[in-house]
């Protein structure tokens, strides 16, 4: 069973109904890393947001383990996103007044697991290299390491999927490179799917496969 | 949610402490506004039920009624054809028959003192002025009975009237004009022009300059022999158990007697209507001060609002829910609305404190009055800025738990 599948999935954006995405059918293993690839306007973010639930398609089905997301109550949805998955956006997106370690437990406190995950959290930050700068806050911390605390964040809950925008696509090469070895590492330690949008062709040539669109359909 | 709440109002400090500034200043000012105000209220409440009596009973004043002229002088004529009409008021009312009033009070338990009262008027000369006093004539034991007069007495006694006839109690400021002491005698002009003599037996001081300067109290036969009014009696006063139920009372008893019967705040029905003046007023008053910091933290949470939009979109990507969104600026509302309205609260407790008595100059220049504590109105202070400040929060956060994660991620939010 593939923890991840999309069937004939349609997205229509605005009053003219411009079609986004045509009818994607496709699907992706438990402990996969997928890059989606393509041109920009290609649909491919859109894409990230219906699988991430952030978003709704217009037509078609969106399964986690064989489950509709678009037959799940609202209840079902936040309790998916908050335990099972995990996102990380091109800009970080940290809360400005919480402290790197405050902003990792965040998916916590909502589970009402604040206590539970601080251990965990603080080896999560270490992991990401940053188990020194746990109390700074995202003013005190540069690009790339903002990033890697939205990383940490994303991990907390232990999700089995996180998906990614363009997470380096704001950062240098060192730190994009630091970033990509992260994701690499939570692949290969944790079994956890990955699906991410990148522009850079080496990055997605590092994944194990790549998810061409183009003009919002499959091209392999 | 409460955590990130705090967070965010401690992010901002100055505009926190701004909204707060205006959420304490509304509520002291409606506590302090309705301490002040129910102050000179319980005073002058307190001046009605227990500085007169609680009903009266005046004789109903008659108009000369042209027919039953007709009937009586001419009872053998149809048409009258009069120069003038009659008209105007007749003789000065008395009432007809006191003593079954009194008689009726003795087998009603409510009743805790009644007394026959004369009311007339004497004018004292001083040096070329003329002092008009309202003279009330009664029974002296009964009057003390029916209003606080003996505790207002500063010398001599009130009951010293009963010690043979001609004594009078005079005001202090009177007293302080004519000179006069204890003791003294005085003459006082009656209205058809006699000089009476009168022994000042009892001064007294209940703070209103006028009352001390216009009234005077003596028994009520040296009073109806002043009015040459012998037997004669103006009203009847009367004291309950119960000043509450003084006007229920009164309409029971009117219903039965021809006499005039009001109780004390129908008598003064005028001012416990400027009390409701007073009443809007205080909340009119309040009501803006309130609007202001409502609108203060609607302006705020507004704006946080749309700076947090990409807050709130990371918040909702990890599974908080539109309710927990709502809750983080409701909280934020709420949080100001409470810590400045308990502020707010204590602050007005210790300047009431700190103000101690006061006096309300003019004409009530000796009255000591302290704002008054009430427990309700502090609750209803609580009360009003904890609702003005959940009002005030609750659009920005609905507004907020409208917003989806996509909408703020496709808008491109920094």
């Amino acid at each position: 069973m593939a923890a991840l599948r999309v069937e004939n999935l349609e997205k229509e954006l605005g009053s003219q109904k411009t079609k986004i995405l045509k009818g994607l059918s496709f699907s992706v293993e438990e402990g996969e890393f997928v890059s989606l690839v393509g041109k920009s306007g290609s649909g491919k973010s859109t894409l990230l947001y219906i699988l991430s639930t952030l978003d709704w398609p217009t037509r078609g089905q969106v399964l986690f383990w064989d489950k509709d997301i678009t037959k799940m109550s609202s209840q079902e949805l936040h309790s998916l996103r908050n335990q099972h998955i995990g996102f990380v956006f091109q800009f970080h997106y940290l809360l400005s007044e919480l402290s790197a370690m405050d902003n990792v437990l965040m998916p916590a406190r909502k589970a009402g697991l604040y206590e539970q995950k601080k251990e965990f959290a603080e080896h999560v930050l270490e992991s990401v290299g940053l188990k020194d700068r746990m109390n700074h806050k995202p003013g005190e911390l540069s690009g790339g390491q903002c990033q890697r605390v939205a990383i940490a964040r994303s991990l907390i809950m232990q999700p089995k999927f996180i998906f990614a925008d363009e997470p380096t696509g704001s950062l240098d090469s060192a730190n994009s490179a630091m970033v990509f070895d992260i994701f690499q590492k939570i692949n290969k330690e944790m079994k956890t799917t990955i699906v991410m949008v990148t522009h850079d062709p080496d990055l997605a040539q590092a994944t194990d496969r790549q998810i061409l669109l183009s003009d919002g359909q499959l091209v392999t | 949610m409460l955590f990130l709440a705090i967070k965010h109002l401690l992010a901002r400090k100055k505009q926190s402490l701004v909204t707060l500034l205006g959420i304490f200043i509304g509520t002291m000012a409606f506590i302090m506004i309705s301490g002040f105000f129910g102050a000179q209220q319980d005073y002058m409440i307190d001046m009605m039920v227990s500085g007169d009596a609680h009903i009266k009973i005046q004789a109903r004043e008659r108009l000369i009624d042209r027919q039953e002229m007709e009937r009586v002088l001419f009872p053998d004529y149809k048409n009258v054809m009069w120069d003038r009409v009659p008209a105007g008021r007749r003789s000065a009312a008395n009432i007809e028959n006191p003593r079954g009033w009194l008689e009726k009070f003795k087998t009603q338990p409510e009743v805790l003192a009644a007394t026959s009262v004369y009311g007339t008027t004497g004018i004292i000369s001083n040096n070329g002025k003329n002092y008009s006093l309202s003279i009330t004539g009664s029974d002296p034991s009964e009057q003390i009975k029916i209003t606080n007069i003996n505790s207002k007495i500063v010398k001599g006694a009130y009951l010293d009237l009963e010690k043979g006839t001609g004594g009078i109690i005079i005001g202090q400021e009177l007293a302080n004009d004519l000179a006069k002491e204890i003791n003294d005698i005085i003459t006082l002009r009656t209205v058809d022009g006699r000089a009476v003599p009168f022994k000042i037996v009892g001064i007294f001081s209940n703070g209103e300059k006028r009352s001390e300067l216009g009234s005077a109290y003596m028994s009520l036969t040296d009073a109806q022999k002043m009015g040459n009014a012998a037997g004669k009696v103006t009203q009847i006063s009367v004291k309950i158990d119960n000043f509450r139920n003084a006007s229920s009372l009164a309409d029971q008893w009117k219903a039965v007697s021809y006499d005039s019967v009001q109780s004390w705040d129908q008598l003064n029905s005028g001012l416990l209507q400027m009390f409701s003046t007073q009443d809007m007023t205080q909340y009119c008053v309040t009501g803006v001060i309130m609007l202001v910091a409502g609108f203060g933290i609607y302006n705020i949470l507004n704006m946080v609002v749309n700076q947090k939009r990409k807050d709130i979109a990371i918040l909702r990507s990890m599974g908080y829910e539109s309710g927990d969104i709502i809750q983080l600026f409701i909280l934020q509302g709420l949080f100001l609305g409470l810590v400045g309205g308990l502020l707010g609260c204590l602050t007005s407790y210790l300047v009431s404190h700190a103000i101690g008595d006061f006096s309300m100059g003019g004409p009530m220049r000796g009255a000591k009055l302290h704002i008054t504590f009430n427990f309700y109105t502090y609750l209803q202070a609580l009360l009003i800025s904890n609702g003005v400040a959940f009002l005030a929060s609750y659009l920005p956060s609905r507004a907020a738990s409208k917003l989806t994660p996509i909408e703020i991620i496709r808008s491109g939010a920094e």
